[in-house]
This record gives C-alpha cells, sequence and structure tokens, in this order.
C-alpha cells in the first residue's frame, strides 16, 4: 500500500493485466484481456453488458478484497483506466506491494 | 395423497413418481423469503404471482406418448430440487424448505379431438391449473399438465408456484423438460441448489453481503422522498387496481438506438423513462424506482431453478437544471450507473429490508417505500437489433401500429405503480398495474404513452426538455 497523501503510483502494471482478465472472465471471453488492455472507450463501447459489470463487481470483491462502486460514473465515462483508478484509491494493491 | 384439483371429467389423471432424490431441510432462501412476504401481502389473489409455460411437441420429431412425457417429468423433477420442495415450519416456528427425496406428481392429460384446437386446449389448460392459489405446504410447487390428440401428446403445461421458480428458472425448466422429452437427457445440471443458498445466505459470507447490499438501500432512500406517489387524487375504482397495457413496434428499435448511442443497456432506457416521468407527474425532484433483480449475473446462478429474482433501488436525482434545457438524453450516463449499483444490491435478507424500512420510517416519522417498481422480464442481455438506428420517420409509421388498451383488473396489488416489459425485437410490450387512487386509468395510459413518446422522440434526435416532461402526461394530449 502506497503511503498516504502519495498519488497513486504510475506503476499499476500488474494490477491493470489481472484486472483486465477479470473483465474478460466477467464477458465470457467476448472481449480479450489484451482487447481491454488497450482500451480507451467506456467499457459499455467496448462491448462489456451489464451483466459482465455485475459479474466483473463479483470478481473484483472476491480477487482484490475491495466493493468496487458500479454507481461510479467514472467507470462508464473513463472506461478501463477508470476502473483502475477505482480500485487503486480502493486500495487494492498488486501482490508485490501486499505486506 | 394429494387430491387432484384442476382435472375435469374428460382428463385422465396419471402418475409422475419419483424416488432416490436428496432430501433436507433448511431456511428459505432471501428470494424465497422475499416472495413469501408479497404472497402474504397479497392473499387471498396470491394467484397473482403463479408463472405457466405451454411447451409445443407435436411441431417437430418423433411422436410423443404418454409414457415418454412421464419419464421425462419424473427426470424433470428429480433434476430439479426446487420442483419437490415445499414450505414447512422450521424447530423455531420460522417458515423453512423441506426437500423431498421421493413421492409421486399427478399429470393431468386432457383429451383434445380437433387437431386445429389444441395450442387453444392448452393455453385453456394451463389458465386453470395457474388460476387457482397454491397449497404451499401442502401441495407440490408446479402443476403438471398435458394435451392428447389421437394418443400423442401436443403440448405439456408447467403451472409454476413462484416460491419454486421465478421466469429465469421457468425457461430452464422448459428448456430442460425439451430436451429431456426428446434426448432422455439435459446435460449438467446446475451445481447450486435452494437448499445450499439458503444455508449459504445464513452463514457468514451472506451476512456481509447481505448487509453491503442494505446500505446501498439506506443511502438511496435517505436521498429520496418517502414515497412517489404520496397522495390519492381520485376515489379508486372497483376493481381498484387496472393493468394498462401498451403494444409497441417502435419502442424496441427506438430503445436500441439510445442504448448504443450512449452506451448504456436497453433496460436502463426504460428504466430511466418510467422513472423521469414519474418524477415529474408526481412533482418530485428525485425518483426512487424498484426494478426487480434477477440476481442470476453470477455463473452458477444462470441455470438454477428457484427464485432469486429480489426487489433493487435505484435513485436516480434530477439535475439542477434552472435554465430548462436539460434534456432526458443528459440523464441516461448517471441512471445506467446508478442501476448497475442498484441491481448489485439486491441480494439482502427482506426480514432485515422490513426491519430497515421500519427504522427509516420510525426516523422520518412516516412510512418510506416508494411504491413503484420496474420488472424487465425480457430474458437475456440484449444486443441492439442489426439495421442501424431509425430515423424519425421510420419510428412514426412504427407508431401508427401501437395499441393501447385496459387488459386486466385485479383487487389487490401491493404497490402503487407497477411496470412490466415483454416482448422481443419486433414489439415491446409495457403494462403498468397501477393503483387507481393514485393513477387513475386515464393518468395509466398517459403515463404509457408519456413513456412511448419521450424514448421516441429521443431516438429520433429531438430528446424532451426534463421541464416539459409533466406536459407529456397531460391528459389533453393523450386525447389528441
Amino acid at each position: 500500500m502506497s503511503a498516504p497523501g502519495t498519488p497513486p503510483s504510475p506503476d499499476t502494471g500488474a494490477l491493470r493485466l489481472r484486472l483486465a482478465e477479470s473483465v474478460a472472465r466477467a464477458c465470457d471471453g467476448a472481449v480479450g484481456a489484451a482487447q481491454v488492455l488497450a482500451s480507451t472507450e467506456s467499457l459499455a463501447a467496448l462491448g462489456v453488458g451489464s451483466l459482465a459489470l455485475l459479474r466483473l463487481a463479483d470478481a473484483v470483491e472476491e480477487e482484490f478484497g475491495v466493493l468496487l462502486d458500479l454507481g461510479d460514473g467514472a467507470l462508464h465515462t473513463d472506461g478501463f483506466d477508470g476502473l483502475v483508478a477505482q480500485l487503486v484509491r480502493l486500495g487494492a494493491t498488486e501482490p508485490r506491494w501486499t505486506p | 395423497m394429494d387430491p387432484v384439483t384442476g382435472a375435469a371429467a374428460r382428463d385422465a389423471v396419471l402418475a409422475v413418481p419419483f424416488a432416490g432424490g436428496r432430501s433436507g431441510t433448511a431456511p428459505l432462501t432471501w428470494g424465497q423469503r422475499a416472495i413469501w412476504h408479497a404472497i402474504g401481502r397479497t392473499a387471498p389473489n396470491d394467484h397473482y404471482f403463479n408463472l405457466g409455460r405451454v411447451l409445443p411437441l407435436a411441431d417437430r420429431g418423433a411422436p410423443v406418448d404418454a409414457a415418454r412425457l412421464v419419464a421425462a417429468l419424473t427426470s424433470l423433477v428429480l433434476r430439479h430440487e426446487a420442483l419437490r420442495t415445499r414450505l414447512t415450519a422450521l424447530p423455531d416456528g420460522a417458515p423453512g424448505q423441506l426437500l423431498y427425496g421421493e413421492g409421486r406428481f399427478d399429470l393431468i392429460v386432457r383429451e383434445e379431438p380437433d387437431p386445429a384446437r389444441t395450442a387453444r386446449a392448452a393455453e385453456e389448460l394451463l389458465a386453470e391449473l395457474s388460476g387457482r392459489r397454491f397449497g404451499y405446504a401442502d401441495e407440490w410447487p408446479v402443476r403438471l399438465g398435458a394435451v392428447r390428440c389421437a394418443g400423442r401428446i401436443t403440448h405439456a403445461v408447467l403451472a409454476l408456484c413462484h416460491l419454486a421458480s421465478d421466469g429465469h428458472g421457468a425457461e430452464v425448466l422448459v428448456r430442460d423438460l425439451r430436451l429431456l422429452v426428446r434426448r432422455g437427457s439435459a446435460g449438467p445440471v446446475s451445481a447450486r441448489t435452494p437448499l445450499e443458498l439458503a444455508r449459504r445466505q445464513a452463514g457468514e459470507a451472506g451476512r456481509r453481503a447481505g448487509e453491503a447490499a442494505l446500505a446501498h438501500w439506506e443511502r438511496g432512500l435517505a436521498q429520496a422522498p418517502p414515497t412517489m406517489f404520496a397522495a390519492p387524487v381520485a376515489a379508486p375504482r372497483t376493481p381498484r387496481f387496472w393493468t394498462g397495457r401498451l403494444v409497441s413496434a417502435a419502442l424496441p428499435r427506438a430503445v436500441d438506438a439510445l442504448a448504443a448511442g450512449h452506451g448504456v443497456s436497453g433496460s436502463a432506457v426504460l428504466l430511466t423513462a418510467a422513472a423521469a416521468l414519474v418524477a415529474a407527474g408526481q412533482g418530485h425532484r428525485t425518483a426512487a424506482v424498484m426494478p426487480i433483480a434477477g440476481n442470476r449475473a453470477a455463473a452458477d446462478r444462470r441455470t438454477m431453478v428457484s427464485t432469486l429474482s429480489q426487489d433493487a433501488l435505484v435513485v436516480l436525482p434530477l439535475p439542477d437544471d434552472p435554465a430548462g434545457t436539460a434534456v432526458f438524453t443528459d440523464l441516461l450516463p448517471g441512471a445506467f450507473a446508478a442501476s448497475l449499483a442498484g441491481y448489485r444490491a439486491a441480494s439482502y435478507d427482506p426480514a432485515e429490508w422490513d426491519a430497515l424500512l421500519e427504522r427509516l420510517a420510525r426516523e422520518r416519522g412516516t412510512e418510506v417505500h416508494p411504491y413503484c417498481c420496474f420488472n424487465d422480464m425480457r430474458l437475456t442481455e440484449r444486443v441492439a437489433a442489426p439495421g442501424g438506428a431509425p430515423d424519425a420517420g421510420e419510428l412514426a409509421r412504427l407508431r401508427e401500429r401501437t395499441v393501447l388498451d385496459f387488459p386486466a383488473t385485479q383487487e389487490r396489488v401491493a404497490c402503487r405503480y407497477c411496470l412490466h416489459l415483454t416482448g422481443d425485437d419486433a414489439e415491446l410490450t409495457v403494462t403498468l398495474t397501477a393503483d387507481t387512487a393514485y393513477l387513475p386509468p386515464e393518468a395509466i395510459h398517459a403515463h404509457l404513452r408519456a413513456l412511448e413518446e419521450l424514448v421516441v422522440a429521443s431516438a429520433a434526435g429531438a430528446p424532451p426538455r426534463l421541464a416539459d416532461l409533466g406536459g407529456l402526461l397531460a391528459p389533453s394530449r393523450v386525447r389528441a
């Protein structure tokens, strides 16, 4: 976990990768992890439907131990980067940061 | 054994025995408890909640005789524990579920000599079987029927108790029964059963998930008016609850176009339109709507036969709009996010939900309940139909075919505004069952008309201003 007050580390590579894989699984593979990683559009525009987002929220809770706020509009406007940012804000960390 | 209710003189009654299944007792699942409470509030008219399905069997494939159907039904009830589970009283007096490992169903076989009338006979049998309330503790939660013509079964009929299944589960049953009749097997069965789900929900993981869901409810209800329909506006009609129905070929095209254009789901488009119109009609700045959530996003629940659906809460604040320039489509992205958050928080213990609403009522000094529900009964996550965005002329032509009527009335429904969506890519049926003391029949039709107008105008590139939504509900407009 980064110290309080410091901005989220730009080095969120491992988190991004794990999260992109979670998104792909939630979509039953209809959207690939590589496609998610490369995306800049909203998750909906990428083809992540509402049921997939609900499955994603379950998966994130299980894998990262944080409750994803689907009501946060950033998830829809900022796409995958917004999702990563939300997880970082919620304190989800990459495995190597875990004490 | 149980008396064979529902059998007419010309019917044969065949035994559907089953044995070798698992048995057990558990508390009710949250979904079962939710529908049990709703049944209690609606009794003695609780047949309102019964579900029915007809499976045609004469369309293709080898002829089906009664023995084949009986064998398939035996497999079906062994496969899905929900069908052989009845209500019971637990030692502490609380309602629970009792799973039977063996027993016997009755199959009512109706003879129909006229081959051209078999489909109609099946619908009539379904209406008879589902038109009476279930004996929840004394009767199996599914009544089995069939229509036979010249020795061949043409239709199977399932009348289901809502304690056993919701609409999604009913579709699973029909699919499985078709496969069992045709092939004798139906593939892997859902790993999750109502008994295990009940035990999980009663444990620590269930408690945590339920608390998170109810925290969402408490935050949402705090932002909303205590109820969406606060004051009666007319003497109630007899019967009190009227169902208005709009059948529109323009709506599915318009909904798909808006959903694709704004990166939201079609269901969210319709929920937002309904919520905005209710708020406008009742003079609220915030809409609170309770969609019925399927709670089937998780992979292990998709093919589970049980009642998983529960009420969700979507709270939609209308934007500050002093200049009156905001339009309907401005609401869509925020409403989609709010609806996802609501659907995520739709699995909880209904007893704790009751306690929450009672506490909020004490704190606010008035009953807290939106009394405004939304049920999108279309079954799958929908993708936009091919054909691209329709233009205004095409939508106007489709709207010429729109039909508006009042197909039904009820004595008692525990809500004031219940919007139901059924249909397909070609036609959307929207029914609004409302308390005529709060929404008289002309207002019911006005809401349905305005819903179509709002969505179609938005898809045609002219989204109505939020400040004008009240005007869309004006009775003079409906007559015009």
